[in-house]
């Protein structure tokens, strides 16, 4: 096996029944069976977040006009057919603290907190931190609204590529990262891996799935007592993600009306190959929509790239060359590199567009439409790149929430209000009984005039 | 976990600036043993502030995890070939260059069902297997044959022989699994129980309780002994010989671990092993899909790409398996591998033969992993040069040091690419502004030696239509002045003593999985000690790896 390579980006062909997988709780024949119509308020809602890297250029972010009869900028015109259904919210300080700037934005952005001292070495010399000392909102929302379906969340990302604190945004606690999966075929069959299975096979894989991991439980339980305070505590986090998996495989989902098995999805030639972002992430976009509608999970996250991004955007016309962050770097006077990254940020402004259009797509039983149901969050680790600012940091939401949240608004806050509230507000929305999120010396309680 | 006591370096992951050189300077000065007080440094040396040895102490022995590469040449070695598809197991966490910090590990719903699925796999693969890996199975597959199984595969898998309730939560999973779908299914819930297992997954060491020989310590147990030499040297489970030995109790003193080290040494793994650890220090394994424009390097593909790294690879065991194994050949050795391909693109004459052969370098432009394609690559942007990182890269895996951080709401950046300048005169401000020269002074010096090497490794002698400026120096070392070129730079590194500590500080970290600390002043003397009287030979240096506290014991403490 070469230790140079990673041989991740490979998946060989393997039987469509998977001895195990979480996807043991939707059978095909639940996938296709015609939807009967729904009692209103049973649908679920969901939260997505789409995190983009390296800060944006404020000036050609900003929407202008007023709260509710505003026009969308140049980064943020590819949205323009969903005006009604974002909110976007300007002046936030994204808070954070540890690393270099992006190792604090990326940590902070969905914790509201501070990194832990670590051994991750900082970039620019700023010393080093660990990881995150918090949750982060999604897997707040997901340890309340993700106990019945078969992902308590689903985390994808493209091209992420470092296994490091710049490379993790998801935390389901101080010090425990959550691994986005890159590899659309490996998402599809942690998904979907059982799809053409009958119930009997269903029903007998997971009885043998329950009792392996039933005996595994208990020699992790027999382990621990033999050993130390902070032994047992990793190990413990082991066993409970086994109680989780276990929990999962009798979950009942409630299918949309959208639900479909979408087959394995058609790779690119590399994975790691800088020119297949795009494919990738469309790929992604499609499996995330899709476990949404499925009701796979109520709860996902997509990362394009990471922090410090090197992405070089050859697809734009004209085709960019400079990697990402070395352009993010380019002082504010240079008119080149500022159009280069307004391109940069308004595809990925696209990019959001078409989750947003996949989610408006898919229909509830009951007629609705999934969106109509879901709080999407882009959030970026940065504010604006050459400085490492986290002030006026970029957020736009899309959907309703389910009705908690009125669309169609342009937020202008100033005074540096640190994001905290604002994952506060988004919490709220999601029926999640908070007034404080991330480190308390920050927040202020929930962000005035979003819900 | 993490703490900061005033006035002493952070715990284990930032190496205070001058550790190494610390190291160094006291080295030959003082003796490291307990219970001493610390002896006056030498006239003229004067050693940073800082912990000296003045405490034997294990360090800290967080939990270890097989990391992604161990599972794969676990199994391996447990099956007896690559039968198993590993690939939803995802990559693990990298902390100091390595990826098996076991500070930083994370366990996650995805991790721990890909866990499962694998051992599924495994279970599935072995029951249909059964005359292979359950012989009695072929005359009596019956509970007590799958007793015997699960003793026998459970012992290697597990690594230690199982106690009377593990054997009896095997059998009940046997049974269940037999009622379920008879005898296979029977055997292949207890493999997948078995790899599922912690037993299997962590390198699990409850001890075998405090020893007289170092206070605040435990022993371990001869299994646990073999987990860790074998791990250390082979990155895999022990093998029969291994286990052999702890059972017989011969598993215990110094000289056991020696000897066993030395015969580890022996064996392909082990260069598996000393692969791994250069791929990781050098960053090497960024060069699969590594990004580069091929506008400006036509010329550069994957295919070149993974040239580049078998080079370094075949260099690398040449060098310490074959030819002298110091680490300063590593560094100056005048010679290479390559094929026709990569003969070319040196400039060099083919070795004779088709494939990869050795290649005379001749020693001018190219001589030494510094020089070669694959580090010069990593350490290289998608379409230029990259001094700064190749002299961050000299800085902080070589010496092991950390420049300060540079000023807070600077703009950060990166000159333009500018065809007729060359990067050094691009690189201008940072010595001319005085807001980023205080850390970039440290770097830039070194990194402009390596600028006759553009961003994929190709020597130059022009660029922006100007001759490249070679030259760079080194300042704040023990091999300070100018240089002209990487060659020459080569040849300072391999006669520093800074970095030979620091390169054994490197092995520390990988060896033992985890960053240094204030605790393991002890244990880096003596490995530093070692490596500096071997003359910087790298298998006695894995062999000092077997002898210290930190390897042999772990703190009371850390036990109930």
């Amino acid at each position: 096996m070469s230790h140079f390579l990673d041989d991740r980006s490979k998946l060989s062909r393997r039987a469509v029944l998977r001895a195990g997988g979480v996807s043991l709780a939707l059978p095909l024949l639940e996938i296709m069976r015609p939807r009967q119509a729904r009692a209103a308020g049973a649908v679920p809602k969901r939260f997505v977040v789409m995190f983009t890297p390296n800060g944006t250029i404020h000036p050609r972010w900003v929407p202008s006009g007023s709260e509710t009869n505003f026009t969308l900028s140049p980064i943020l015109s590819p949205l323009a057919s969903f005006q009604d259904d974002l909110i976007v919210v300007d002046g936030l300080y994204q808070q954070g603290g540890g690393g270099d700037g992006h190792q604090t934005g990326i940590g902070g952005m969905l914790t509201g907190q501070t990194l832990n001292p670590g051994p991750f070495q900082g970039g620019a010399n700023a010393g080093s931190a660990g990881w995150a000392n918090g949750v982060s909102v999604d897997q707040e929302i997901a340890a309340h609204i993700g106990a019945s379906t078969a992902l308590s969340s689903l985390e994808l990302g493209v091209q992420v590529g470092s296994a490091d604190d710049w490379g993790r945004m998801i935390y389901g606690g101080p010090n425990q990262p959550l691994i986005p999966e890159e590899n659309p075929a490996l998402a599809y069959q942690r998904l979907f891996g059982t799809a053409g299975a009958s119930p009997a096979q269903l029903t007998s894989l997971r009885a043998r799935k329950k009792s392996i991991l039933d005996a595994v439980q208990a020699q992790f339980q027999a382990v621990s007592a033999r050993l130390g305070t902070s032994d047992r505590a990793r190990l413990d986090q082991h066993a409970t993600a086994l109680r989780d998996i276990e929990t999962r495989l009798d979950a009942q989902a409630m299918p949309s009306m959208s639900c479909h098995d979408p087959g394995a999805p058609s790779l690119p030639s590399s994975l790691t190959e800088n020119d297949n972002f795009p494919a990738i992430g469309k790929l992604q976009m499609d499996l995330l929509a899709l476990a949404l509608a499925c009701d796979l999970t109520r709860v996902a996250s997509l990362m394009w790239s990471r922090s410090v991004s090197l992405t070089r955007f050859t697809w734009l016309s004209p085709a960019i060359t400079d990697a990402h962050h070395d352009l993010s770097h380019k002082p504010d006077d240079d008119a080149t590199s500022q159009d280069k990254l307004t391109a940069i940020n308004s595809w990925y402004a696209a990019q959001f567009a078409y989750l947003i259009g996949k989610l408006a797509d898919a229909q509830e039983t009951d007629g609705t439409r999934v969106l109509d149901n879901t709080l999407l969050m882009w959030c970026n680790e940065l504010g604006k790149g050459n400085t490492h600012s986290r002030q006026l940091a970029p957020y736009v939401l899309a959907g309703k929430a389910g009705g908690a949240l009125r669309t169609g608004r342009f937020l202008s806050y100033t005074g540096d209000l640190p994001h905290n509230n604002l994952l506060v507000s988004l919490l709220q929305a999601m029926d999640v009984p908070v007034t404080r999120f991330g480190k308390d010396e920050w927040c202020t309680g929930p962000l005035s005039g979003l819900l | 976990m993490w703490t900061t006591s005033p006035g002493s370096r952070a715990s284990g992951w930032m190496p205070r600036a001058g550790w190494a050189a610390c190291l160094a300077a006291i080295m030959g000065a003082m003796a490291c043993s307990a219970g001493k007080e610390a002896a006056a440094p030498e006239a003229g040396v004067a050693p940073s502030a800082g912990p000296l040895c003045a405490t034997r102490d294990p360090g800290p022995s967080p939990l270890r995890r097989l990391t992604r590469t161990e599972y794969g040449q676990t199994v391996h070695d447990l099956f007896g070939g690559d039968v198993l598809d590993l690939s939803q197991l995802p990559p693990g966490e990298r902390a100091l260059g390595f990826d098996n910090n076991a500070d930083v590990i994370s366990t996650s719903d995805l991790l721990v069902d890909a866990y499962q699925d694998v051992a599924a796999q495994a279970g599935d693969m072995l029951a249909g297997n059964l005359a292979q890996y359950v012989p009695c199975a072929m005359s009596s597959a019956d509970a007590d044959c799958a007793a015997t199984f699960a003793a026998d595969f459970g012992r290697r898998a597990w690594r230690r022989p199982l106690d009377a309730d593990e054997r009896a939560a095997l059998a009940a999973v046997f049974a269940a699994g037999t009622a379920a779908g008879g005898f296979s299914e029977g055997i292949a819930r207890t493999t997948a129980v078995l790899l599922a297992s912690p037993q299997f997954l962590y390198r699990l060491e409850p001890g075998a309780g405090a020893t007289a020989d170092l206070p605040g310590a435990v022993a371990l147990s001869p299994y646990e002994l073999a987990t860790r030499l074998s791990y250390l040297v082979w990155g895999s489970m022990p093998d029969e010989t291994l286990f052999d030995a702890a059972q017989g109790g011969h598993l215990a003193a110094p000289d056991d671990l020696e000897r066993e080290a030395r015969r580890m040494l022996n064996d392909p793994r082990a260069h598996t092993i000393v692969s791994t650890f250069h791929a990781q220090w050098l960053g090497l394994d960024r060069l699969d899909g590594l990004d580069k424009d091929t506008v400006v390097y036509p010329m550069y593909t994957p295919a070149l790409g993974a040239a580049f790294a078998q080079e370094t690879n075949r260099f690398v065991d040449e060098v310490v398996w074959n030819r002298e194994g110091t680490l300063a050949a590593l560094l100056t050795a005048p010679y290479t591998f390559g094929d026709a391909t990569l003969a070319a693109f040196y400039g060099l004459p083919a070795g004779t033969g088709s494939g990869f052969a050795l290649l005379q370098t001749g020693g001018a432009q190219r001589a030494g992993l510094l020089t070669q394609g694959a580090f010069l690559s990593v350490y290289g942007k998608a379409n230029q040069s990259d001094p700064v990182h190749r002299g961050r890269f000299v800085r902080e895996r070589m010496f092991c040091t950390t420049p300060a951080p540079p000023p807070q709401n600077i703009v950060i950046r990166p000159p333009d690419l500018d065809p007729r300048l060359t990067t050094r005169q691009r690189f201008d401000q940072h010595t001319s502004d005085p807001l980023c020269s205080g850390c970039h002074a440290r770097l830039d010096p070194i990194g402009f030696g390596f600028e006759h090497y553009d961003g994929i490794g190709r020597w130059r002698d022009m660029e922006g239509g100007q001759p490249v400026d070679g030259t760079g120096s080194l300042t704040e070392t023990d091999v300070d002045g100018d240089f002209d070129g990487a060659v020459q730079l080569a040849g300072r590194l391999a006669q520093s003593t800074e970095v030979q500590v620091c390169y054994a500080t490197q092995w520390f970290r990988f060896g033992y999985g985890r960053g240094e600390t204030d605790a393991d002043a002890c244990t880096l003397h003596d490995l530093a000690t070692a490596f500096v009287a071997a003359k910087g030979n790298i298998r006695e240096l894995i062999v000092a790896l077997t002898q210290t506290d930190a390897f042999r014991y772990r703190r009371v403490g850390d036990l109930p």
